[in-house]
């Protein structure tokens, strides 16, 4: 009987599990609807196991939400290496709220019930996998005991703009870890690691849904175990439309980010020091796919929101800190803001308190961050126009100096509530 | 001229007024006793309720200092202690009207007992209506913005009268006030705009609603070639 509540397995997927008994390594790929690019990462990861890990038993699992074009048949169909032997495949559905977060809880349980000593997840529609991922995700667990090993990508400048904007230095700020890309997406970590996060009581939440990645990291790092960071090279997988997804997205993904910080008061408010992880992998430049980028939609939702949300603002934001939002909206009409890394990062701790004290529906107020996060990355982008890509890295080291510097004002404002 | 005559009414009005005399002290000596007792009560029940943590409870919810987007300034211990206190002073002045007509066999109390729970669920109707209006409009005016829509805030004005709308209906209907009028006029005004807003989208916005409904159904081919690695992707992931 297991230590964590277990999520129902298929009757199929049960069988198989018995059959196989106990493995080495656990590797998972969720999915939804991906069986155009599901069999080239499966592919990838058969041939990455069996190359780099050729006298170990691996399992190579697929937990699907019950898609209806193919997907875990493109899984099980796709290409395995003639030396591929040590390595067996399991196509399940997940059970649970449908989301990222619960094909993950069904490989975690995989993981543990089967005894492996490490295990990687990584997203179904990645095109520039390549099977030394999974030994750059494996290997740190497997021979040098680390617990969560996280991504670092080579990314275009204007790529991943919650993570730069938000997320890392967020959790960066709050629990001192230098990790680069909190809700990358593809993870290696070892089953004591995941043995843990299946005892957490979070599968109904937005956990389950988008919200998944940054839990993993903010656990992984304020729990005290071992991190490091992996370099994948290039991420290029299939694009979802941010104006359909983003404010799902943000709010899923923001609002784990804060209610982590419920969870871990404590440790942040202590204002733990920075430190940097070890990276596995020689970091090199990769050539990126060009991204375009569209100022006057960003600027206008920016202002529109502004003008529309005042009430909501009001109520989120410390009074000097809507004045100078406010401000920022009233230049030239079609000139993107220029959006301060002070003024942002009060914003998003306001919002962080303001999601603490609970005076609105969460949904409700993350949702109105959505405007300042447009009217950020407008400004963002339209001063890194012209620069390259490690003076943009710079810049987002310096709001993450800022992050820091401002830990104080968080904590008072915090407190005022508590 | 007969000085009977004159006196004999005067002597059986001030009889009338002196046969009321008690029943006057009765009543006054009633609404005193009932203000008394009822600020008692209120000093004895506010801190009872802050005991059993009424106000924890409501910082907790996330409702203090407001509810629906209405202030509130006053703790809901001494809310309900001013609750108790409107309830015990209302009931001896209705205690107090019966000794002025003992006919009436304590009916009045009566009515106004078995009245009561119309209006706490009728102001219960009405609170959690005008909760209601204020989340539903916010909702709207944030999903408006955040699709670059300029009509979130006659939208959502819109929808907050609605909601206010239908709570006044339900409050009036449970307090049975002109029920039939009430029913008829809200059927009447919500039918109506129900249906102008199915010819508007139906006729005015056909080839909007043909798209609308074309992108939630499925097509007949859903399998589309997966996109060249170096095509430029026309916006930009935010995770």
């Amino acid at each position: 009987m297991s230590a964590w509540p277990a999520p129902p397995l298929e009757a199929e997927t049960e069988r198989r599990l018995l059959e196989i008994g106990g493995v080495d390594l656990v590797v998972g790929i969720p999915s939804f609807r991906n069986a155009a690019t599901i069999g080239h990462v499966a592919a990838a990861a058969h041939a990455g196991l069996a190359r780099h890990f050729p006298g170990r038993r691996a399992v190579l699992i697929n937990a699907d939400g019950n898609s209806e074009d193919g997907t875990r048949d493109a899984f099980s169909a796709a290409p395995a290496p003639a030396d591929g032997a040590n390595v067996m495949r399991v196509a399940t559905r997940y059970a649970g709220p449908s989301g990222k977060g619960s094909a993950f809880r069904t490989i975690f349980h995989v993981a543990a019930r089967l005894g492996a000593t490490g295990c990687a997840v990584v997203d179904a529609d990645l095109r520039s996998i390549t099977p030394a991922w999974f030994e750059r995700l494996l290997e740190p667990v497997v021979t040098d005991g680390v617990d969560f090993v996280a991504p670092l990508y080579a990314r275009h400048k204007f790529d991943g703009t919650i993570t730069n904007s938000i997320v890392y230095p967020l959790t960066r700020a709050l629990y001192g870890a230098q990790v680069r890309q909190p809700i990358g997406g593809d993870f290696g970590f070892s089953t004591r690691l995941a043995r843990h996060w299946l005892a957490q009581d979070v599968w109904t939440t937005d956990v389950a849904r988008f919200g998944i990645d940054v839990w993993m990291t903010t656990t992984a790092i304020a729990g005290g175990f071992k991190t490091a960071q992996a370099f994948l090279g290039a991420k290029i997988h299939d694009p979802k439309d941010p104006g359909q997804h983003l404010a799902g997205m943000l709010v899923q993904v923001v609002g784990t980010a804060f209610r982590m910080m419920e969870t871990y008061a404590p440790l942040w408010r202590e204002m733990p020091l920075p430190r940097s992880l070890r990276v596995y992998g020689h970091v090199q430049p990769v050539a990126l796919d060009p991204v375009t980028v569209h100022l006057d939609g960003m600027t206008a939702r920016f202002r529109l929101g502004v003008a529309d949300l005042a009430g909501i603002h009001d109520a989120a934001l410390a009074p000097e800190t809507a004045r100078a939002v406010r401000a920022l909206a009233a230049g030239a009409a079609h000139a993107p803001p220029v959006f301060s890394d002070d003024a942002w990062c009060r914003v998003v701790y306001d919002f962080a308190v303001a999601h603490h004290r609970r005076r609105m529906p969460a949904d409700l107020l993350l949702s109105a961050l959505v405007p300042l996060y447009l009217g950020r990355v407008a400004s963002f982008v339209a001063r890194h126009a012209e620069s390259g890509s490690s003076e943009v890295e710079d810049a987002i080291e310096t709001l993450c100096a800022t992050f820091l510097a401002e830990r104080g004002y968080l904590t008072a404002r915090w407190e005022e509530t508590s | 001229m007969n000085p009977q005559g004159f006196f004999d009414p005067l002597l059986r009005s001030l009889e009338v007024i002196a046969s009321y005399l008690p029943r006057l002290f009765a009543f006054a000596a009633i609404l005193g006793l009932g203000f008394v007792l009822a600020r008692l009560l209120r000093a004895a029940v506010a801190p009872l309720f802050r005991a059993l943590k009424l106000d924890a409870a409501w910082e907790r919810l996330g409702l203090a200092g407001s509810f629906g987007g209405l202030r509130f300034h006053r703790r809901p211990s001494d809310l309900m202690a001013d609750a108790v206190w409107a309830f015990v002073t209302l009931s001896l002045f209705v205690v107090g009207l019966d000794a002025l007509d003992p006919s009436s066999g304590g009916r009045l109390l009566a009515e106004l007992y078995a009245y009561l729970p119309r209006i706490l669920v009728a102001a219960a109707v009405l609170a959690v209506g005008w909760a209601v209006s204020v989340f539903a409009a916010q909702a709207v005016l944030v999903s408006a913005v955040n699709a670059g829509s300029r009509l979130g805030r006659p939208a959502s004005l819109v929808v907050q009268c609605l909601v206010v709308a239908i709570a006044l209906a339900m409050a009036l209907e449970q307090l049975a006030i002109a029920q039939g009028i009430v029913i008829a006029a809200f059927a009447v005004a919500f039918g109506g705009l129900v249906l102008a807003f199915a010819l508007a989208f139906g006729l005015g916005g056909a080839e909007l609603a043909r798209r609308t409904l074309e992108s939630h159904l499925p097509g007949p081919d859903t399998t589309a070639a997966p996109p060249s690695q170096t095509e430029a992707r026309s916006d930009w992931p935010h995770v």
